[in-house]
């Protein structure tokens, strides 16, 4: 879908397809771009969607990528804590969350 | 004392917690004061732009920089980017815009504007006391056009990504984990395991072929982009080097054109600017694009 941006022209899919791409190189941002693709496939689905089958694979695959680098990253268990969440998985949720609590009170996440 | 943070109200001894050595909100600030002087001191890397040479490349397109100046643009414009996202922290959303309204300032239209900068913080407020300079819509779009210049000088691979050439993650992560662990990465991803194995299996193929692509494109090329390409295919995704396949997208950029013989780094720094940009203006409702066209930047730059 195209939409006209203020002087830019978005569009979702591009960025996805190079947030993807910078993902998976070596550099110090393919974390943060991990974190971004994060935030499109776990915070902003459970919003609107009642559907998360196409989100949760690639979600599962960023978050153990990151996870195996970033044991402890407050960031990326808050994420898996909400990803669980989503999944049904309510007692492995309530265990993620529970360690970063401080992290949470003050993110969105 | 509640203060409000980006998206709630949350009591004032949850910013003030000690994290490090300092607060949250003194973080923020620290923060902000050294990206400003990050941008200033990148900022001198980048190409000189005069009349002429701006004018020059209206016309014949932007000159390819060299490998300082891409670099000073590159970490200029994020962190551009990054001061943004830390004055939305502290704000809102409608920090993005960038209300300098003259109609409504109640000092009298004769005198100078008159802005009175707060210490820290990318906000400048009027004398008047209404209306509000905000900076951050200005260093998001100054951002994206340099963004753009830096992409440009990769002969904007970036920007012309065929979206359907990058395979999905978990089709990458699947491929090389049933080469590591089977068993283990099936009993994790079951559910995903199923739906996607037979496209995982497709995509390892086709990604097999693209690597083919690339390491020929890297032997035409100099040994600089072998380099490169074993980089990224040993990278983040495979910190013990075993899977050789590269990523299809990226052996169509690094094999795409002069691209192939920069840096890894900045190429990322490209990508991730630019899909950020894609990404998050993407999901802002159109009527809020709208507003911020509006107020923030004027009417002839809308597409």
């Amino acid at each position: 879908m195209w939409i006209y941006c203020v002087f830019v022209v978005v569009n979702r899919d591009r960025g996805m397809a190079q947030l993807r791409l910078c993902f998976q190189t070596d550099s110090i941002r393919a974390p943060l771009a991990g974190i971004v693709l994060l935030t499109q496939h776990i915070i902003i689905p459970s919003f609107f969607a009642t559907d998360m089958s196409d989100h949760l694979p690639e979600a599962t695959a960023i978050l153990d990528t990151c996870l195996q680098r970033f044991p402890d990253a407050a960031i990326f268990l808050g994420l898996q804590g909400r990803m669980e969440r989503m999944r049904g998985d309510i007692p492995a949720a309530i265990k993620v969350r529970t360690g970063v609590q401080w992290f949470l009170d003050i993110t969105l996440l | 004392m509640l203060c409000r943070t980006a998206h709630r109200w949350v009591p004032a001894e949850v910013l003030l917690t000690p994290v490090g050595t300092s607060t949250c909100l003194q973080a923020i600030a620290e923060a902000q004061r050294r990206l400003k002087h990050l941008r200033n001191l990148a900022a001198t890397q980048m190409p000189k732009q005069g009349v002429w040479s701006s004018l020059a490349s209206m016309v014949t397109g932007a000159d390819k920089m060299s490998d300082a100046e891409l670099e000073g643009t590159l970490v200029t414009a994020e962190a551009g980017l990054l001061e943004a996202i830390l004055l939305l922290s502290e704000e809102s959303v409608m920090a993005f815009v960038k209300v300098v309204n003259q109609q409504v300032c109640l000092r009298p239209p004769s005198t100078t504007p008159e802005w009175i900068s707060i210490q820290s913080y990318p906000v400048s407020v009027c004398a008047c006391g209404v209306c509000v300079l905000h900076q951050a819509g200005l260093s998001i779009r100054s951002s994206w056009k340099l963004y753009e210049q830096c992409d440009a000088s990769l002969n904007n691979a970036v920007a012309a990504l065929k979206a359907e050439r990058v395979p999905f993650v978990h089709q990458v992560a699947a491929r090389k984990a049933t080469a590591s662990l089977p068993a283990k990465s099936e009993s994790v991803r079951a559910p995903a395991e199923t739906g996607a194995t037979p496209a995982g299996a497709g995509a390892g193929a086709g990604a097999g072929a693209g690597a083919g692509a690339g390491a020929g494109a890297g032997a035409g090329a100099g040994a600089d982009t072998g380099a490169l390409a074993s980089t990224a295919a040993g990278g983040y995704y495979d910190p013990d080097g075993s899977a050789p396949a590269l990523p299809e997208g990226y052996s169509g950029i690094l094999s795409g054109g002069a691209s192939s013989d920069q840096d890894d780094a900045v190429v990322s720094g490209v990508l991730f600017g630019m899909g950020g940009f894609n990404v998050y203006l993407s999901i802002l409702p159109p009527i809020v694009l709208k507003i911020v066209s509006v107020l923030g930047f004027p009417s002839d730059r809308l597409v």
